[in-house]
């Protein structure tokens, strides 16, 4: 009885999402791969790439939110107390965290906020 | 008292459980490296003996896995007919056509470990005085150590005029009796959903597996002819065979206050003894002699006992409240047979208060394995179950409340953010999300 051993975590996670848990580990892993070739590339994560990663999070987080109850064939006037509140906007925060995590190497890579690179260089070169 | 990892405290490990659950939804991915394959810090023993489970149920596929990683040098044998493992758990859920039948069936060989010997047959015979079974297909079997795990016997034939094959017909339900029954009594309460009528529900007397589940489905009968806009012609009865709803007194009071509100009539020391399918009508014995009442739907609990093999061999009690049907006569607290020393009892088959749901088997189950070890190494057993007993009681698809007790009928809520008497979306999401997997890796040991 080691509740918290990871093994019993990784073994309910299996059983949770079977197939999926491998698709969003190899997700993972492909998100942290994005993140060593920015900084390979000398991309900039912070700014545009992170404000544009945090606003497509934050959509993200608000679907979730609103779809949470659905995906349980339950509806928003299952909500009784004030534990389930506080969870869906555990899971909005979560998803929202979790995208702009994932998505910021990806709007790095893909060149958003170059130009603001090329201000800041221009900048410092004066 | 021995606080070792195997044997911790219970008030302590019943409070990770529900945290282990969400973590394991929630959390999955931040969990993986480096956990895939290992296991717990569990304590193995190089002792040797020959160990047969008999029964690959939910409490004997548990010990099994718990067995084969814990004794490497041991011998297992279990014993059970079932190729096919039933979640039984999801039974309401299937009942009330929130879930596919499809959802609570698996294959039993998923679960058994490779090193442990599968005999697909019965046990026929108990012999405990010579340490030996004998199967349905002739063979007898020595052991140094038994587990008993053949959970209950569904009496159906107890009640005067119900069948199996009755279940989905002439307005009768049952979700016990397996996914099939369970799925043509969703058909039975779909159809009562649309048309109403006289709706009864109620639960036999004795033991029972999961006693919420009888109250779960009035609750989601009331709540599916809502739905179907088919509550104004109905009249819904609960029969409850004592003098209450649920023996843990503020469950009982939170349901009557339920019951109220959405116009349930609750009968007490009402018994089902009969039905007339062709008349649809019940009979139910009471203090007063029987009473009938005409049904248009009825969901039938089977009363229940252990099963035949048991029942007539020496294991069960011989003297109080569980002798009449044949619990098997296990000290509350180790699980360990009061007079058989060498034999340990999981699961619904064991003949003490309460424990009777698969949550209960995820803290028996290393109880007795734990105690197994220790008289196989010639200690003491140390290891105590408290009475731990859970079951989410769905109020409807969508809500219900986690309740959580021990042998005294007191609260242990695993989280003190969860009210137990509250309904809420957390508890609904915890019983159709969470329990199914959590079970799962408890047959695999992971508990
Ligand atoms: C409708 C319903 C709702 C439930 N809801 C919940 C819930 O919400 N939460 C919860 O925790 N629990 C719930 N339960 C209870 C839970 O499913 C049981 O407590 C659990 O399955 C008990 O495990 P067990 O191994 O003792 O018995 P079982 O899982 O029934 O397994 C017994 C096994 O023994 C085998 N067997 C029988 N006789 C013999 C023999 N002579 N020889 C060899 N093998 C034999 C059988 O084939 C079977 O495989 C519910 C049960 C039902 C029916």
């Amino acid at each position: 009885m080691n509740d918290f051993h990871p093994s019993i975590l990784f073994a309910i996670a299996q059983e949770t999402l079977g197939f999926w848990l491998y698709v969003g580990l190899a997700a993972l892993a492909l998100v942290l791969v994005l993140y060593g070739l920015s900084l390979v590339r000398g991309r900039r994560l912070r700014g545009a790439p992170l404000r544009y990663a945090a606003l497509v999070g934050a959509v993200a987080g608000v679907a979730a939110m609103a779809i949470a109850p659905a995906a349980t064939q339950a509806s928003f006037a299952h909500l009784l107390a004030a534990i389930d509140f506080i969870l869906l906007g555990a899971i909005g925060i979560s998803v929202f965290v979790g995208a702009t995590f994932a998505l910021t190497p990806v709007f790095a890579l893909l060149g958003f906020g170059r130009s603001e690179e090329g201000r800041v260089s221009l900048t410092s070169a004066q | 008292m021995d606080r070792t990892p195997q044997n911790p405290p219970p008030g302590a490990n019943l409070r990770l459980t529900r945290r282990q659950t969400l973590l394991g939804l929630v959390a999955t991915g931040a969990l993986a490296a480096g956990a895939a394959g290992a296991r717990p810090a569990v304590a193995q023993s190089a002792a040797q003996a020959h160990i047969v489970i008999a029964g690959a149920g939910a409490a004997g596929l548990t010990a099994a896995s718990q067995l084969a990683s814990r004794l490497p040098r041991a011998r297992i044998t279990i014993i059970d007919r079932n190729e096919r493992h039933y979640f039984q758990p999801g039974y309401t859920l299937v009942g009330s056509g929130v879930w596919e039948e499809s959802q609570v069936v698996t294959e039993t060989s998923r679960f058994i470990p490779s090193r442990v010997n599968w005999i697909k047959a019965d046990v026929a015979e108990f012999d405990p005085d010579v340490s030996r079974v004998a199967t349905s297909t002739g063979q007898t079997i020595d052991y140094d150590f038994l587990i008993v795990a053949t959970g209950v016997h569904l009496g159906y034939e107890a009640i005067e005029g119900m069948e199996e094959a009755l279940i989905g017909r002439e307005g009768v339900a049952s979700v016990y009796a397996g996914p099939e029954a369970a799925a043509a009594s969703w058909a039975a309460m779909a159809r009562f959903a649309e048309a109403g009528g006289q709706g009864h529900f109620g639960r036999p007397l004795g033991e029972m597996k999961c006693a919420g589940a009888p109250l779960k489905i009035a609750l989601l009968a009331e709540d599916r002819l809502t739905g179907a806009g088919g509550r104004g012609r109905a009249e819904l009865h609960y029969h409850a065979q004592n003098k209450v709803l649920f023996a843990v007194p503020p469950v009982h009071d939170k349901l009557l206050e339920i019951f109220a509100n959405r116009g349930v009539n609750a009968r007490y020391e009402h018994v089902l003894r009969a039905i007339d399918p062709g008349a649809r009508r019940a009979t139910y014995a009471t203090p007063d002699g029987d009473v009938e009442f005409d049904y248009d739907f009825i969901h039938v609990v089977p009363p229940m006992r252990a099963p035949d093999a048991v029942l007539n061999s020496p294991l069960g009690w011989r003297e109080g409240p569980y002798a009449k049907d044949g619990w098997l006569e296990v000290d509350r607290s180790s699980m360990r047979h009061t007079r058989y020393p060498n034999v340990f009892g999981i699961g619904d088959i064991n003949g003490v208060p309460r424990g009777k749901t698969a949550a209960s088997v995820k803290w028996q189950a290393p109880v007795a394995v734990t105690n197994l070890i220790a008289a196989m190494e010639g200690r003491e057993p140390t290891a105590i179950y408290n009475g731990y007993t859970s079951c989410p009681l769905v109020t409807r698809v969508g809500s219900a409340m986690l309740i959580e007790f021990d042998y005294d009928g007191t609260l242990i809520p695993s989280f003190p953010f969860i009210d137990p008497l509250q309904e809420s979306w957390i508890s609904w999401l915890i019983e159709e999300k969470a329990l199914k997997p959590t079970y799962y890796a408890m047959l695999r040991g992971y508990a």
